[in-house]
């Protein structure tokens, strides 16, 4: 197992945002997050890359007992997030972007070989050619490849995609999802947390559901987004 | 311009400040270059912490001020100078990092008070511990001479700048600005922020011990509570704003623009007026040139490139 989530907890105040998660992902796997708002999909998140620190429970990363890092260790690590509301480094250029994941997370050994590598990673995401905009020029979409492209740049192994689809038209939103498939066969593990089901079914392999902080369904998406728990949860009864 | 011309462009005018003890022999022009050149090296201190990495550290008169107290006390003790000024900058960064561990902590608007008080506190402690003003003994009175104090604060300067240079285009450079730009995104990146932060303060109070060294040997006479007055930290923040923050270029033409206009505002207005012309101009700039005298100046030359293009 790449990642095992264990009897994973989080409480703010009165209110339990995660309950008792449990969670094992192989590699190589595309696993969907899903559920209503407030159901807890991006505290796990924040527990997963160290941003909140668990009240109780375990995660594992290929064995070793991750929980309690700071974010930047776990992202040396080799898990990298992307955040729902993106990020961009404003007043610094595209590539500048991606050469602080490149030379921070990714151990880049010079200033130069970053450069190029990063370079590569723009045109992969399809950013070419815009490495030396700031990233205060970019548009919605471009913004949202950044964000991927700046994550990819730390060389993840599980990489953690926090709601990329949102505010992207259907035709983007197809482009993205061909993004999100390209780097799944290039060997990342991949955690997705969706609102667009559609998204989701077309891509991951297995689905957890989550429900007031509680795992009420896993498995087979097309079976489980059929599950009468899962539809109540979404529609009420 | 391409790097050999910009390089010879430097050259050039390293070797004009190198020579200009040489031409000048008014002691008023020597006073205002040696001003600029301490202005650099104290805003350009600040430019690290404040302008490449975010945090707007107020308390920079505290380093400031040990730098200068240390060195003025232990140079006047016998010790060679350099070493009296290595000691004062030693001691002003081994501060910062006492300071640092809780100030860090801080975030925003807290850590902005938290560091303005802890530059306040230590400037009551001296006038209280050290009321009186610290004269040049009689001997050294005798032979004072303002063209080693230029020397000097020219060799400071450059230095101070070099390293900036040397940041800006390093690892730790990029560091410094993901910080700025959001603190959570870069730690997402791999970015030991805390770790950064006390490297930035670390150097950045390093060289502030030093243009504080620099001030101590060239004043005739210090009051130690002066040293770690506010006016130190407010100069150079609004050196910086004014000049442009986070750039190389910006604390050098915001010193000299600075200097320039003190000058010229205490000729022709009553004492301490030039004070409120600074805060106005201050809050025109935070407010309609954010980017500062290099942003205006980098705006204007696109314009241009950009009529002539049309």
């Amino acid at each position: 197992m790449i990642l095992e989530v264990k009897s994973l907890k989080k409480a703010f105040g009165g209110i339990i945002a995660v309950n008792d998660l449990d969670m094992m992902i192989a590699e190589g796997e595309i696993i969907g997050l899903i559920g209503p708002n407030g159901s807890g999909k991006t505290t796990t998140f924040s527990l997963i890359s160290g941003y909140l620190t668990p009240d109780n429970g375990r995660i594992l990363y290929d064995g070793v007992d991750i929980t309690g890092l700071k974010p930047n260790r776990i992202c040396q690590l080799g898990i990298a997030r992307t955040f729902q509301l993106t990020k961009p480094f404003t007043n610094m250029t595209a590539l500048e972007n991606l050469m602080v994941g490149r030379l921070y997370g990714g151990g880049a050994s010079s200033m130069k070989k970053a450069a190029e590598e990063c370079e590569e990673i723009l045109d992969y995401v399809g950013l070419g050619g815009k490495g030396r905009l700031m990233a205060n020029r970019l548009g919605v979409v471009d913004r949202k490849r950044l964000e991927i492209a700046r994550a990819l740049a730390t060389k993840p192994k599980i990489l953690l995609l926090d709601e990329m689809m949102s505010g992207l038209t259907p035709a983007e939103m197809d482009a993205t999802l061909e993004l999100v498939k390209e780097i799944h066969r290039s060997g990342i593990t991949l955690i997705v947390v969706e609102h667009v089901i559609r998204a989701i079914l077309q891509v991951s392999n297995r689905l957890f559901v989550l429900n007031y902080g509680k795992k009420i369904a896993e498995g087979d998406p097309t079976e489980v987004i059929s599950d009468s728990k899962v539809v109540e949860a979404y529609l009420g009864n | 311009m391409n790097s050999s011309k910009r390089l010879s462009l430097i050259g050039a005018f390293l070797l004009i400040l190198v020579a200009v003890p040489l031409f000048v022999k008014r002691n008023d022009i020597l006073t205002w270059i040696t001003f600029t050149l301490i202005y650099i090296t104290l805003s350009q201190s600040w430019n690290i912490i404040g302008g490449y990495c975010g945090q707007q550290n107020l308390g920079h008169a505290a380093f400031f001020g040990i730098g200068a107290l240390l060195t003025r006390y232990v140079w006047l003790a016998g010790v060679p100078l350099p070493a009296a000024m290595l000691l004062g900058a030693l001691a002003a960064c081994i501060f910062a990092i006492i300071i640092g561990f809780p100030a860090f902590r801080l975030k925003g608007v807290y850590f902005i008070i938290g560091t303005l008080v802890m530059a306040e506190i230590l400037k009551m402690i001296f006038d209280t511990i050290l009321p009186r003003a610290n004269v040049l003994p009689s001997r050294m009175l005798g032979a004072y001479s303002l063209v080693p104090r230029y020397y000097l604060s020219l060799i400071i300067a450059v230095l101070t700048v070099t390293i900036v240079l040397w940041i800006s285009r390093s690892k730790l450079g990029l560091g410094l600005l993901s910080i700025r730009e959001d603190e959570d995104a870069a730690e997402a990146l791999g970015v030991n922020t805390q770790k950064n932060k006390l490297v930035a303060f670390m150097i950045s109070t390093f060289l502030a011990g030093l243009a504080g060294g620099v001030y101590a040997y060239y004043a005739v006479a210090a009051q130690p509570g002066y040293l770690f007055a506010a006016v130190w930290t407010f100069d150079a923040v609004i050196i910086v704003f004014v000049g442009g923050m986070g750039t190389i270029m910006g604390p050098i033409i915001g010193s000299v623009f600075f200097v320039l206009l003190k000058q010229l505002l205490s000729l022709y207005l009553p004492g301490g007026m030039h004070v409120l012309v600074f805060g106005i101009l201050f809050i025109i700039v935070v407010l309609f040139f954010p980017g500062g005298l290099i942003g205006l100046i980098e705006k204007l030359r696109r314009t241009k490139e950009g009529g002539a293009a049309n």
